[in-house]
Parts: C-alpha cells; structure tokens; sequence
C-alpha cells in the first residue's frame, strides 16, 4: 500500500504542525499550506485528501471547497472541513464537503476520519 | 331670603344667603286672581314675559353662537354686547382671573371710558373688589347702591364710573374659576332673580365654550408633544383594523420604511413585501400566534429592506384588542414602530467579536490538545504509563476549557436568538447510554446507571436537536457528579406519557433548597453559602440547558430537598405520538 497524501489547510501554524505530526505518525504523507488559494493552485500531484479549516483568513474555506468540487481534477478529492463552530458542520454539508471535525478534536477522531476516506 | 315686593318686580336679591325661588315668580303672578289692580297687574305681567322672552331668546341666540365656533373672544364680545342691550345697563365687562389669582383683566367690555382697555385694564381680586367678593363667595352678587354697600367697597374702576347697581356672576373653568361677567348701572337699577339667572345663563354659555377651547387647547398640546417626541425618537404609529383589514401609517412609518409619503396602501400584504426576505414569514407566524394565544401585547424585532435597498432594524410593540362578546376574536392591533439599527448593529459587533473571541481561545486549545494527544501516544507506546496519566488530566482539563469557551458562545447565540436547532427524531434510550458511556470515566466514585420503565420495546423516539440534547443530559450529569461528592451512584430516569418523554438525572448529594430550586435556571445563577465557593463554575449551564429544552418546547425542573440529592428533569415532545 502506498503512502496517502493528505493536504491540510488552516491558517493557525501550530496546529498544523500538530495534524501534521499526528498523521505522520499514523503513516501519512503530509503536505501542509496557511493559505486557501495555494489550495485552488493545485493542478498535478494532488493528494488523496484535503482537511480544510473554514474560516481560513482571506478566502473562506466553505467558499474553496465549492471550487474544489466544481473542478473537474479536484471534485473526487475527498475534503474535510474543520472548524472551531460546530454550527458549521451545515456549511461543510452544504458545501459539499465529505465531513466535518470540530476543535478542538481528539485524535482518534481525526486518524478515524482520514483513514476512512483515504481507503482504497 | 328677604324679599320685598314693589310692583311687578321683584325685590333684588341683596344678601348672598340662599336662594331665590323666582322660576315660580311669574306663574304666581300669573295664577293669584281678585286683585284690586288687575289692569295694571296685567301689564305688568306681559310686560315681564315680554323680557323673559326676549332674555331667553338671547340665551338661545348666545348658545347658537358658541356651537357655530365662534371664539372664546368673538364670544365674550357678542355676550357683553346682548347682555348690555337686553338689560339696558350702562356697562357690562368679562373679568378673567389671573395666575396668582391676584388680579382679573378685562377681557370685553362695552360701556367704559376709554383709559379702560380691554386686554389691559386689571381689577383687584381680593374680597374688596365686587368681583373679588363674587369669586369668593362663588355665587351671583346683586348691589342696589355701591356707594352705601357693606361687603366690599370697591373696585376703582366701578367708583371712577359712578355705579350705582349691578350684578355680578361667576365664569366657571375647567378648574376653579374662569373669571367674572358683570352688569353695570349709574342708576339704581333693581335686578331680579330672573335677571340673575339670564346672566348666570350667558356666563355658562361663556364657561362651556372656554372649558371646551381649554380642552382643545391641552390636546393639541399633547399631540404636539406626541409628534415631536415621534419625530425625535423616530417612532412610527400604526392601527390595524382586523375587521376590515386595514392598516393606518402615520407620515412618520412611511419615513421609517422610506416610501414617499401618502403611498402606503393599507394592506398587510405591502407590510409584508417591506421586509427583509427572511423575516416576512417569521413575523407573520409570529403575529398569528399572539392572536390564537390571546395575547394583549406583541412585541417583534425584525428587518426592513428599504426601497433602494438598504437593512434596518425595526421594534415593534403593539397592543391587541379583542372582541368583547367574542373574546377570541382579534379586532384592532395598535402599535409602534421604532427604528433599532444601531443598537442592533452594536450588539451584532459585539456578537461577532465574543465569536472571534471563542474562536481564537478555541484554536490555542486545539492545538495543545493535539500536542498533548500526540505525546500520550508516543508516551504510550514507550509505555510509560505515568506520564499518560498526567497528559490525559491535562487533555481532561483542555476539555473543560473547552466548554466554558462553548458556554460563552451559546449564551451570545441565546441572547441574539440565534440558537438554531436541527430537529430530528432520533432514539433517547441510545442517547443516554451513549453519554452515559462517555462521562462514567470522569468519575471513579460514582456509578451512572439508567433506570426507566417504558410502555413498550419500541425505541422511545423523540423530536430534537440530537447534539443539543446530549449537552444538557452532559450538563446535568456533571452537576450530579460536581454536587454529590460522597455519593456512589447516579441514577438517569426515563419514563414516557402519552405524547412526551421525561429524562431526570437523580444524585444523592446536597440538594438544593426550596428557594434555590425557583432560580437555579437562571443565568449566572450560583448557590448560596455554603456551597458557593466550593464548587467552581460560572453558572452558564443550566442556564443554557433550560433555554435549549425551553426552545424545543419542553420544560425543565427540579425536584429536590436539601440534604437529600436532587433530580434534574427535562420534557420533550415525541417525535410521532401514533407510532409509539
């Protein structure tokens, strides 16, 4: 089996530097940006997963993850949406988002959810 | 009375005791037969009929004068001029009474020198003055011969005109006296009861039509002060028929909607169409509702899109009349309209800054709590299991941080009306066991145990926002561990009627008193001494608890005697009665 490549978004550096190193240690490639454009600039080497944190600064991330469903290459992605209010858990449905994690998370809940989707 | 007859005329009443039963005077005239000076009677007789008439046609006339609305001032002027003409005095004058009620000023008057003005001239009020006595006294006065009178000596302005008789009687006002309408003679006139009354009969003509120009006048006050205080606060008025349907703006409701003024239809429906797209259906539910539930006041805060296409916040609070044979039966709604942007618009800062707040703590926290997680795992797999205990403690404690920042956040939804919920039926039974399971290792004391007797097998489904659910029986089950340190078990109860379920949370600690029990679902709420500073909290959880039960329709309380544990109930509706 080769290694998932997953692609987290937020704009809070440590907490990608903790999702970072909790996926790495279940096994996952991990890629990790602050921004939400550098999201919707992706064209080859796409991962297998995106977790996206809603309310990125700059372009909010509900409103990136309808263009990723919206582009051919990228709609398959599988997306997460986490966000600090669990209220948003309606825009990530609606934003045709897979899921949704709300912070703080446990990391069981997180590993769960990524190995859940990058399943083959 | 002292009355001494002379001829046809009747003696002029000189003393102020008493009355005078004069209506009769002339029908006893009239009726007395065999006397010896029939002829002259008999003039006399018509002679003073003849004034009667004359006197109550004048009466009559002064009566049509004041209903065709004539002012006070055109009518004082008609009145001393018919009062002089039909009594041929010499001098007639409407005194009014000053504030201070020192002195009167002439307010008409016909006869006088030319030094007297009318609208300047003033006559002293004290008991001196025949005016003064007749204010005083508050009964007509009759003088035959000023100069020689005992009551009063004055005033300056009758000496100065030489008069001799006269008769003075009371204007009354709305409160107190108006002033005095007096007839004056340089002659000894005599003047009769009859004479009295026909004064007296002017004056009130005179006291109705001031009393009714004061009336006016104080209304009119009143509705300016109301304009001015609708056109300051911004305040639009509205009065909805509901018999007809028809809505009544005042100018200031279309300045608030922005609709040129004049253009508002009357109809509920253009109301409506002001709205802001989301709120039309919420109000008009809302407005139904307070009708079906009989309410007498209704109150609504709601937006307005105005014509080029701004947002604003309008208050309404309006008061609902209903039928009085059929009290169920709506038929006037009377209101306000207040312009609240900007109140709204700062408590909406507020709002999205205790969001930002809530954000910003919550993403420190997620963070350490993934850092803490991480290590636990690696300490985990290095087996060092002490340093996996002291981590989980702290992850426990990041999910207490965690809560209160949640607490915080649900308290600035609950205030903004912005708790929304997502009904669906789901499994209560499940529910509690789910949380049960979640929250028994929190507590090595306590033992958490469902106890519940259901009328059937069938999973007891309720309506409700599954999440929100779970918060309050978390809420509750942590208060019954939190208040019953000593206690080894805590019992949750189900039971089911015919179209709600029961949930309560039994503990057995400290309870909580009778007085406590009323206030407990209050915001802030904190027990009293002695439990106050043992138990840390900010008193946000049951509060929030009651309004996410109270938003479901269902209800909250307590049973409970201190000393002797507590039981936290919660009702909600099933979610289809018919297939339980």
């Amino acid at each position: 089996m080769s290694q998932k490549r997953i692609l987290v978004a937020d704009d809070d550096l440590a907490i990608l530097d903790a999702i970072k190193m909790i996926l790495e240690d279940e096994g996952f490639l991990v890629q990790v940006v602050s921004n939400g454009e550098a999201v919707l600039q992706l064209q080859f080497d796409l991962p297998d997963l995106i977790l996206l944190d809603i309310w990125m600064s700059g372009r909010d991330g509900g409103e990136i993850c309808r263009q990723l469903k919206a582009q051919n290459h990228t709609a398959r992605i599988p997306v997460i949406m986490v966000s600090a209010n669990k209220d948003t858990a309606d825009i990530a449905r609606s934003v045709g988002a897979e899921d949704f994690i709300a912070k703080p998370f446990d990391i069981d809940e997180l590993v769960g959810k990524v190995s859940m989707y990058t399943q083959e | 009375m002292s009355s001494n007859q002379r001829g046809f005329r009747q003696q002029a009443v000189v003393t102020t005791s008493g009355s005078t039963d004069s209506l009769t005077f002339v029908q006893d005239r009239v009726f007395q037969s065999g006397s010896e000076h029939d002829f002259s009677y008999n003039s006399a007789v018509s002679k003073e009929l003849r004034t009667r008439l004359r006197q109550q046609a004048a009466v009559a006339e002064m009566g049509q004068l004041a209903l065709e609305g004539l002012t006070v001032e055109e009518l004082l002027e008609a009145a001393v001029v018919v009062l002089k003409n039909i009594l041929q005095v010499d001098f007639t004058k409407v005194l009014e009474l000053q504030p201070g009620e020192k002195k009167m000023l002439l307010r008409a008057g016909v006869g006088w020198n030319s030094d007297v003005v009318v609208g300047k001239s003033t006559v002293d009020a004290g008991k001196n003055s025949q005016a003064g006595y007749t204010l005083h006294s508050y009964r007509p006065v009759i003088v035959d011969d000023l100069p020689n009178e005992s009551r009063f000596t004055g005033p300056k302005l009758l000496q100065n005109h030489q008069v001799q008789s006269g008769v003075s009687v009371i204007i009354r006002g709305k409160k107190g006296a108006y002033g005095v309408l007096g007839v004056h003679s340089m002659s000894k006139q005599q003047f009769t009861q009859d004479d009295v009354n026909f004064i007296q009969a002017i004056a009130n003509i005179l006291a109705a039509s001031i009393q009714r120009r004061e009336t006016e006048e104080q209304l009119l006050a009143h509705q300016e002060w109301l304009l001015i205080a609708q056109k300051a606060a911004q305040i639009g008025t509205f009065e909805w028929d509901l018999r007809t349907n028809h809505i009544n703006w005042t100018k200031e409701m279309e300045d608030l909607y922005e609709l040129p003024r004049g253009t508002y239809d009357g109809t509920r429906a253009t109301w409506i169409s002001q709205l802001h797209p989301d709120d039309q259906e919420i109000l008009t539910e809302q407005t139904d509702r307070a009708f079906e539930q009989r309410a007498t006041e209704f109150f609504a805060e709601y937006r307005i899109v105005t014509p080029d296409g701004k947002t604003r916040w309008i208050s309404t609070r309006a008061s609902i009349v209903y039928d009085q044979k059929k009290p169920t039966i709506p038929i006037r709604m009377v209101g306000v309209n207040l312009d609240i942007t900007r109140s709204k618009e700062a408590e909406m800062h507020k709002d999205e800054f205790i969001g930002i707040v809530s954000h910003e703590l919550k993403t420190p926290v997620t963070s350490l709590k993934a850092y803490g997680q991480v290590l636990q795992r690696r300490f985990s797999h290095e087996h060092n299991f002490h340093a996996v205990q002291q981590l989980a403690k702290m992850d426990f404690q990041l999910d207490k941080l965690t809560s209160l920042i949640g607490d915080l956040l649900d308290v600035t939804k609950i205030e903004a009306g912005r708790l929304h919920l997502h009904l669906q039926p789901f499994d209560s039974k499940a529910l509690i066991d789910e949380i049960i399971e979640e929250l028994q290792p929190t507590t090595i004391q306590h033992t958490i145990v469902r106890e519940g007797r259901m009328s059937g097998e069938v999973p007891c489904k309720v309506l409700g926002d599954r999440e929100r659910i779970g918060q309050v029986l978390i809420n509750f089950i942590s208060n019954a561990i939190k208040y019953s340190p000593e206690a080894k078990k805590i019992v949750v109860l189900l039971k089911d009627t015919q179209d709600r379920v029961q949930i309560g949370v039994k503990d057995f600690g400290m309870g909580v008193s009778e007085v406590d029990a009323k206030r407990i679902f209050e915001r802030f709420f904190r027990a009293e001494r002695p439990y106050k500073n043992s138990f840390p909290g900010i008193g946000l959880g049951l509060y929030i608890s009651s309004e996410i039960i109270q938003r479901h329709g269902g209800r909250v309380w307590v049973e409970s005697q201190l000393g002797k544990g507590a039981t936290f109930w919660f009702e909600l509706p099933i979610a289809d009665p018919s297939t339980k």
